[in-house]
């Protein structure tokens, strides 16, 4: 496995206009290829705006941000062909059904033809959705659009991909088909930045995690690493309670 | 009950927390309230119509002249002279103005000479002066309605023949006075010269009586003569021919009626009535997230807005044929009306039905950048359609509309469009006289488009 830096960032902030705080105050870290990283925080933390701003949806204040070299702030298609997002809201069309959903983000990802439809048969396969394929979005269960919803951010078999809290709301059975998908996409090369509020699917997935808090890193490393540097601390979610405190976020 | 104010409390909040949709809520019928109220103005009260009329006085006398200042100074509408027929009736026909009234030369001379002979003629021949009445001719926009035309043609003649019968009578009361005045003058001399003491009896005083009679007689026939008509004489016939015709080639006016006129119309508030759905297609693509998923994409905004600018030229072009086979079908089928006649520039018409569903599309991709939820989008876009509808002339003919409101009425797309029609249906205009209404359809959605696409991936 390549250990190229994938994503770079150097002393990366951002305000948001009209707030007197910023969101994220100097991060700076390197996700190598191959990496499984997961980035955990309270609410607030900074995570969302981080792989917003990672994706180019919204440009950072001060500092440095790279994907595979190229600076963020001028995406260029080459670069967002190499990059699949699974964002925290189900951004999908709820009129169209759960396979035209999956055809139009192929689409647009430049797939076509024969490849796409293979693509796409193999996606519902994948996931169990052989027969609510031709449901209407609106009358499927929130299970059914999560794994929609990440279909649709990894049919083009991207090089990188940044989950948002992918397992919100999603039974147990699920999530457990979530991981086993993700750690084989993740065995196959895919680099994969992953958010989330729950520590023990960082523990099962992440060779690396940082937690972020205040929008700064306030540690960084593999969770059996940082669990065995923390005297007390059994798990990556007493560690994580540790750092953080027990104070309520907004 | 207290579920009751707890769900009332709920959606107050709701309604009230939404600042600038609860504005556009209650601006947007404001608005409209008040300019169709100031546009109906001219119609309800009747006052400073919008309708502007032409002037060419090439008689320059009595006639010419009164009629002239009659109407510059007629509250009811706005008059102009011109000097030269030709650039007036041009003007007229490219709908700057409604009516053209000229006044021929020597009219004055022609209808005081009829006055003359009238005065001397023991009898009138009425068939063997029709040769020798002045012709005064009207002009009108081809574009303007057969009801509007009518009112102020029927206005203008009443104006017309009242100014003739008062230069005609002033010089028949002249003409008259003078031929009275000279057979009053030799009943004078005869009277002077009658024997009166053969006709009476002998009595004392005879003498001083036949003076005394012979005196009054003297005082009486040498006193000027006044003679007076009734104020209200009218004439039993005409003094003045007035002749009414369309402006413009002949062979290419159609003119407009009741079809012709609101098929072209509602075309355009139709196709701008897409504001709503395509707006709120772009909220909601805000709203659902695949606004920001878009932008992750190896894909242009340009290519993103083409596929709803694809769908929603579509949607407006059928309108645009449904509409017309109202208009051809439907139309006559349940109403005394005629059916829509077709035998116009097809190309000019194709090509004004694109522009002007293009800036429909542009005009909703704008409202939907720059709302944020559907509260604003909806009072907004919609409101705003039946504002511009007004100001377009769809409601009120534009030019009925008082100055100001017609001077704002340019900013309208629907101006455009609708002016593009009635050039089309009624003026047998093509694409060399409707090519600048066409060219301001098509910028408008450019700038429309160029905006939405700016401000929707505006990032934060």
């Amino acid at each position: 496995m390549s250990q190229d830096p994938v994503i770079t960032t150097n002393h990366l902030k951002k305000r948001y206009k009209g707030s007197a705080e910023e969101a994220l105050k100097g991060i700076s870290m390197t996700i190598r290829q191959g990496e499984f990283y997961g980035i955990l925080g309270p609410n607030a933390a900074g995570k969302s705006t981080l792989i917003a701003i990672l994706c180019g949806i919204i440009p950072y204040s001060a500092g440095e941000a790279t994907l595979f070299g190229w600076n963020i702030n001028q995406p260029t298609n080459w670069l967002k062909g190499r990059l699949g997002l699974v964002p925290q809201e189900i951004a999908l069309y709820p009129s169209l059904t759960v396979f035209e959903n999956i055809l139009f983000y192929g689409h647009m990802h430049g797939l076509e033809g024969k490849n796409l439809k293979s693509k796409a048969e193999q996606c519902i396969r994948t996931f169990f959705l052989e027969e609510h394929r031709n449901k209407i979005l609106t009358k499927c269960s929130g299970g059914i659009k999560r794994r929609v919803n990440l279909i649709a951010g990894i049919i083009h078999e991207p090089s990188l991909v940044l989950l948002d809290e992918p397992t919100l709301g999603v039974d147990t059975q699920l999530r457990t088909m979530i991981f086993t998908y993700l750690k084989t996409l993740n065995s196959s090369g895919t680099t994969i930045l992953y958010t989330t509020h729950y520590m023990d699917e960082a523990e099962q997935l992440c060779s690396r995690v940082s937690i972020l808090d205040h929008g700064r890193i306030i540690t960084e490393g593999s969770p059996a690493e940082l669990i065995a540097a923390s005297p007390g601390c059994h798990n990556l979610g007493q560690l994580f309670l540790n750092l953080t405190g027990t104070e309520l976020r907004d | 009950m207290k579920r009751y104010f707890a769900i009332l409390k709920k959606e107050f909040l709701q309604v009230f927390r939404d600042l600038p949709g609860l504005i556009l809520l209650f601006l947007m019928p404001a608005a409209m309230l008040i300019i169709i109220t100031i546009t109906q103005e001219n119609q309800i009260i009747g006052t400073d119509s919008g309708m502007k009329i032409l002037v060419v006085n090439s008689d320059s006398a009595a006639l010419g002249n009164t009629i002239e200042n009659e109407l510059i100074t007629n509250d009811h509408f706005t008059c102009q002279v011109f000097g030269s027929e030709m650039e007036a009736e041009r003007a007229v026909n490219e709908g700057k103005f409604q009516i053209l009234l000229t006044v021929p030369q020597n009219s004055t001379e022609t209808l005081q000479k009829l006055a003359q002979q009238h005065a001397s003629d023991t009898a009138i021949n009425r068939a063997a002066d029709m040769g020798k009445l002045s012709g005064v001719s009207i002009l009108y926009d081809p574009a303007v309605m057969k009801i509007y035309t009518e009112m102020m043609v029927a206005s203008l003649q009443m104006i017309i023949e009242s100014t003739a019968i008062k230069v005609y009578l002033e010089t028949y009361m002249e003409a008259l006075g003078v031929s009275v005045s000279r057979q009053m003058e030799a009943s004078r001399k005869e009277l002077a010269m009658t024997d009166f003491s053969k006709e009476m009896p002998d009595f004392p005083g005879k003498q001083q009586v036949i003076a005394s009679i012979r005196s009054g007689i003297m005082s009486q026939t040498q006193k000027p003569l006044h003679i007076n008509l009734p104020g209200n004489y009218s004439g039993a016939e005409r003094l003045v021919t007035v002749s009414v015709d369309a402006a413009g080639e002949r062979d290419r006016l159609r003119g407009l009626n009741l079809v012709n006129n609101n098929v072209p119309a509602f075309i355009l508030f139709a196709m701008f009535f897409i504001v709503v759905p395509l707006a709120g297609s772009i909220i909601n693509e805000k709203l659902l997230g695949t606004r920001d998923r878009m932008m992750t994409l190896p894909v242009t905004r340009l290519a993103f807005f083409s596929g709803k600018i694809t769908v929603f030229l579509a949607v407006c072009l059928i309108q645009f044929i449904l509409m017309i086979a109202i208009g051809l079908y439907l139309l006559p089928l349940v109403s005394h009306l005629p059916a829509l006649s077709l035998d116009v520039n097809i190309p000019a018409l194709i090509a004004i039905a694109v522009a002007s569903s293009l800036a429909a599309v542009g005009f909703g991709l704008l409202i939907g950048t720059v709302t944020s939820t559907f509260g604003q989008a909806a009072p907004l876009g919609s409101v705003l359609v039946v504002i511009l509808a007004v100001l377009g002339g769809i409601f009120v003919p534009n030019y009925m509309m008082p100055d100001a409101i017609r001077t704002i009425s340019i900013i309208s797309p629907l101006h455009w469009g609708t002016d593009a029609f009635f050039s089309i249906f009624a003026r047998g205009a093509g694409m060399n006289n409707v090519w600048p209404q066409f060219l301001s359809l098509l910028i408008f959605f450019g700038i429309s488009l160029i905006i939405a696409v700016f401000a929707f991936t505006k990032r934060k």
